[in-house]
C-alpha cells in the first residue's frame, strides 16, 4: 500500500554544485535581517521573520504579480471613471472580463484588461514553478512540491484556458478581479445545468471535504500527543511507547487502521492533489460531454427528475424565447445567433 | 488571556477594517454606477458620463429667437398660453397646475427648465421636461394600463407621476444596469452571457425586495410561460427597454426597476390624487412631439 501511494523510492534528481549555485543565480541572495515579530509569540507559533532566499525566479514572479495588481487597478480607475476613492472603495466589484471569441489584442474595455492580466497571471504562477524547481534542485528533494503546485496550475489553466478553447470563446472564463470570479462559480454552474449533479465535483467535494478531515485528524493528534514528545518525530517512530506510537494505537484501535508518520502526510498530499485533478476532469467535462448535468443526472439515474424538463426539451426548444405573450398575441422572437 | 483578547481584537476589527472597502452583498445592487466595460450592459446606449447632470437653465445666456420654434413670441400677454406643445388639452390653469407638479416631483424650481426672460423659450432642459412629460403618459398609456388590465389581482391603485421616478431628485436613482430584454436568451451563449442574465436577475430581485421564486418555478426555472408574476416582469423590462431607447435624453444614466419600484414589490411613490396625475388622454394624443433623443443635443437655442 504504502509502495502505490509513494511510489517506489528513486534516487534524487542530479543536483547542481553547491560552489555554482550561488554564484550562477545573479539574484540567488538570501536578503533580509531576520527579527522577531513578538505578537506572534502571543498566538504560540513561531516568531521569526526573515530572511528570505530571493532568486531570479522569485523576483520574476513577483514583479509578474505586482504588474497584474497594477493592470487591475488600472481597470478600477477607468471604471470608475477615473475617480481614486471610488476605485478604491469599490475594489471588490471592479471586473475584467473577458473578450468574446478566442481573438487577442481587443481594446481594453472590450477585454484588452483581461489578456494583459492573463498574461501577468501565467507568468507569475510559472516563474513560481521555475522557483520551486530551483529549490528543490537545490536540496536535492523529491519533487512533491513541483508535482502539488503543477496540479494547482492544471486546474486554474482548466478552467482559464483549455475550457474556453474547447467552447470557442473566452467568454467562458471567469473575469479577474475579487468578486468577478465568484460570479464566474454561480454562472457556470447555472449555465451548465448545476454543478451539484456534475459526478467530477462531487468527488472533488469529497477530496477537498476528506482533505479538511484528514488535516483536522492529524493536527488533533500531533497536538493532542504533544506532551508525550510527539512532535520528535524522528526518533518517535522506531521507540515504543512514544507519543507518536501511541498516536498510531490510538487510531487503529479506534478505526481499524492508522496511518503512521510518513504516510499520514501521503494522504494529505493525495487528497489535496486529488481536489484538483477531479475539478480538473469536471471542468473539461462541462459542455463536451453534456450541456448540461442534471440532465446528465437524470438520464444516468442518479438524481429524480422534477418538472417537464428533458434533454430534447433542453436542447430543441428554447422555453424562454421566442415566447408568445398570451394576452395579445404578440410574438417575440429569439435573438440571432 | 491575552492572546483571547487580541484574537477578539483581530476578529472584530478586521470586518471593520474590511467594511468600508468590501461592497455587502446585499447592497451591491444599488452601488453607485460602477462605469459598465462591455456595451451590452448599457442597454445599447452609449456610457453615462460619470456626475453629468442637466442643470438649471443658465439665466446670463442671451437669448436666440433664430433657433426657435415660430410659437415663441418675443412678448407675450400675460395669462396666455404661447408654445405647449405636450400639455395642448389643458387651459391656463392646468398648466400651472402641473408645473406646481414638476416642481414638487423634482425638487426645482421654475428657473430649472424655464428662462424667466421668457417662459416660452425652449431651453436643453424644457425639451426634456417635454418628453418626459410625453413618456409618462405613452408609457402609462402603452404599459402600465395594459398590465393593471389584464393581471387585474395584481394591480395597485395609483398611476405613475414624474415623482414615482424622481422621489423629489432631479437625477433618479441609479442603479446596476439590467441587460435588454433579447438578452435574456437561455441557454446563454458564454458564461459571460449568463452572467448578465444571473445579475441581471439579481438586480430584478433586489430591485423589488424580492427573491427567485417570486417569478420562477423552483423545480422548472426555465419554463416561463404561465407564472403571472413572470409575465408581468417581462412586459415591464421591455417598457424599461422602450424607456431607455425612446425617451432618455442620451448620456444619462439608464432606468432600471429600481428606478420606480425603490425596493418594493409596488412602486411606493405612485401617485393616487387625480389632480396630481399626468393628463393622460391630454398628452398622448400628441405624438408629433419629438421623441428623438438626438434633438436636445440639437445647436442653437443652448
Amino acid at each position: 500500500m504504502a509502495t502505490m501511494l509513494t511510489g517506489p523510492r528513486v534516487e534524487p534528481i542530479e543536483p547542481f554544485e553547491p560552489s555554482q549555485l550561488d554564484t550562477d543565480d545573479i539574484l540567488g541572495i538570501r536578503a533580509g535581517v531576520p527579527f522577531r515579530l513578538e505578537l506572534l509569540r502571543e498566538f504560540k507559533v513561531d516568531t521569526q521573520l526573515g530572511t528570505i532566499w530571493l532568486g531570479t525566479w522569485g523576483l520574476l514572479s513577483v514583479a509578474f504579480f505586482l504588474a497584474g495588481g497594477l493592470v487591475l487597478f488600472c481597470a478600477a480607475l477607468d471604471q470608475t471613471g477615473g475617480n481614486l476613492i471610488d476605485a478604491i472603495k469599490y475594489f471588490a466589484n471592479v471586473q475584467e472580463l473577458p473578450p468574446d471569441g478566442l481573438g487577442w489584442f481587443h481594446s481594453p474595455r472590450t477585454g484588452g484588461y483581461w489578456e494583459l492580466n492573463i498574461l501577468c497571471w501565467a507568468g507569475a504562477i510559472l516563474a513560481w514553478a521555475g522557483r520551486c524547481y530551483d529549490r528543490l534542485r537545490r536540496h536535492q528533494w523529491r519533487p512533491y512540491l513541483l508535482y502539488a503546485w503543477l496540479a494547482a496550475i492544471s486546474l486554474t489553466s482548466a478552467i482559464w484556458i483549455w475550457h474556453p478553447l474547447l467552447m470557442g470563446t473566452w467568454a467562458d472564463a471567469p473575469g479577474l478581479g475579487l468578486n468577478s470570479d465568484l460570479d464566474w462559480a454561480q454562472n457556470f454552474s447555472v449555465l451548465w445545468g448545476n454543478f451539484y449533479y456534475n459526478p467530477w465535483h462531487q468527488l472533488a467535494i469529497f477530496f477537498l471535504f476528506g482533505s479538511t478531515m484528514l488535516w483536522g485528524m492529524h493536527g488533533a493528534t500531533i497536538l493532542a500527543t504533544g506532551g508525550e514528545a510527539s512532535h520528535h518525530e524522528d526518533a518517535e517512530i522506531i521507540d515504543m511507547h512514544s507519543g507518536s506510537h501511541k498516536s498510531m494505537l490510538f487510531w487503529r484501535w479506534t478505526m481499524g487502521f492508522n496511518a503512521n508518520p510518513k504516510t499520514i502526510h501521503d494522504w494529505l498530499w493525495w487528497f489535496g492533489t486529488g481536489t484538483v485533478l477531479a475539478s480538473v476532469i469536471g471542468i473539461l467535462t462541462t459542455g463536451t460531454v453534456t450541456n448540461d448535468w442534471y440532465v446528465w443526472a437524470v438520464d444516468h439515474g442518479t438524481v429524480a427528475q422534477y418538472g417537464a424538463i428533458t434533454r430534447s426539451a433542453i436542447n430543441q426548444h428554447p422555453i424562454a424565447y421566442p415566447a408568445i405573450i398570451p394576452q395579445t398575441g404578440e410574438y417575440v422572437p429569439a435573438p440571432a445567433r | 488571556m491575552r492572546q483571547f483578547l487580541l484574537g477578539a481584537v483581530v476578529i472584530f476589527a478586521t470586518p471593520l477594517a474590511l467594511g468600508g472597502v468590501v461592497q455587502p452583498l446585499v447592497t451591491k445592487a444599488q452601488a453607485p454606477i460602477v462605469a459598465p466595460v462591455d456595451a451590452q450592459m448599457t442597454m445599447g446606449r452609449p456610457a453615462p458620463a460619470p456626475h453629468q447632470t442637466y442643470g438649471p437653465v443658465d439665466q446670463s445666456a442671451p437669448l436666440d429667437f433664430s433657433t426657435q420654434p415660430k410659437s415663441v413670441p418675443h412678448t407675450y400677454v400675460a395669462g396666455q398660453l404661447y408654445n405647449v406643445q405636450a400639455l395642448k388639452g389643458l387651459n391656463y390653469g392646468q398648466v400651472v397646475g402641473q408645473m406646481g407638479l414638476y416642481t414638487q416631483a423634482l425638487g426645482v424650481g421654475c428657473a430649472y427648465c424655464h428662462n424667466v426672460q421668457n417662459f416660452a423659450y425652449d431651453t436643453p432642459t424644457k425639451k426634456i421636461a417635454r418628453t418626459m412629460i410625453v413618456m409618462s403618459a405613452q408609457v402609462t398609456s402603452t404599459w402600465i394600463t395594459p398590465v393593471k388590465h389584464d393581471y387585474s389581482n395584481y394591480a395597485v391603485s395609483g398611476e405613475v407621476g414624474c415623482v414615482t421616478c424622481h422621489r423629489g431628485v432631479a437625477a433618479p436613482a441609479v442603479v446596476n444596469n439590467i441587460v435588454p430584454v433579447q438578452y435574456l436568451d437561455w441557454p446563454a451563449k458564454s458564461t459571460k452571457q449568463a452572467g448578465y442574465v444571473v445579475n441581471s436577475m439579481y438586480a430584478v430581485a433586489t430591485s423589488l425586495g424580492v427573491n427567485c421564486i417570486f417569478c420562477h418555478n423552483s423545480a422548472d426555472f426555465v419554463s416561463l410561460q404561465y407564472i403571472p408574476t413572470n409575465q408581468i416582469a417581462h412586459r415591464m423590462w421591455r417598457m424599461v427597454d422602450d424607456i431607455n431607447h425612446k425617451y432618455l435624453p442620451p448620456n444619462v444614466a439608464a432606468v432600471t426597476c429600481y428606478t420606480c419600484h425603490n425596493g418594493n414589490k409596488w412602486p411606493s411613490a405612485l401617485v393616487t390624487s387625480p389632480y396630481d396625475q399626468t393628463p393622460v388622454d391630454a398628452v398622448a394624443a400628441h405624438p408629433e412631439v419629438h421623441l428623438n433623443p438626438a434633438a436636445h443635443l440639437a445647436p442653437g437655442g443652448e
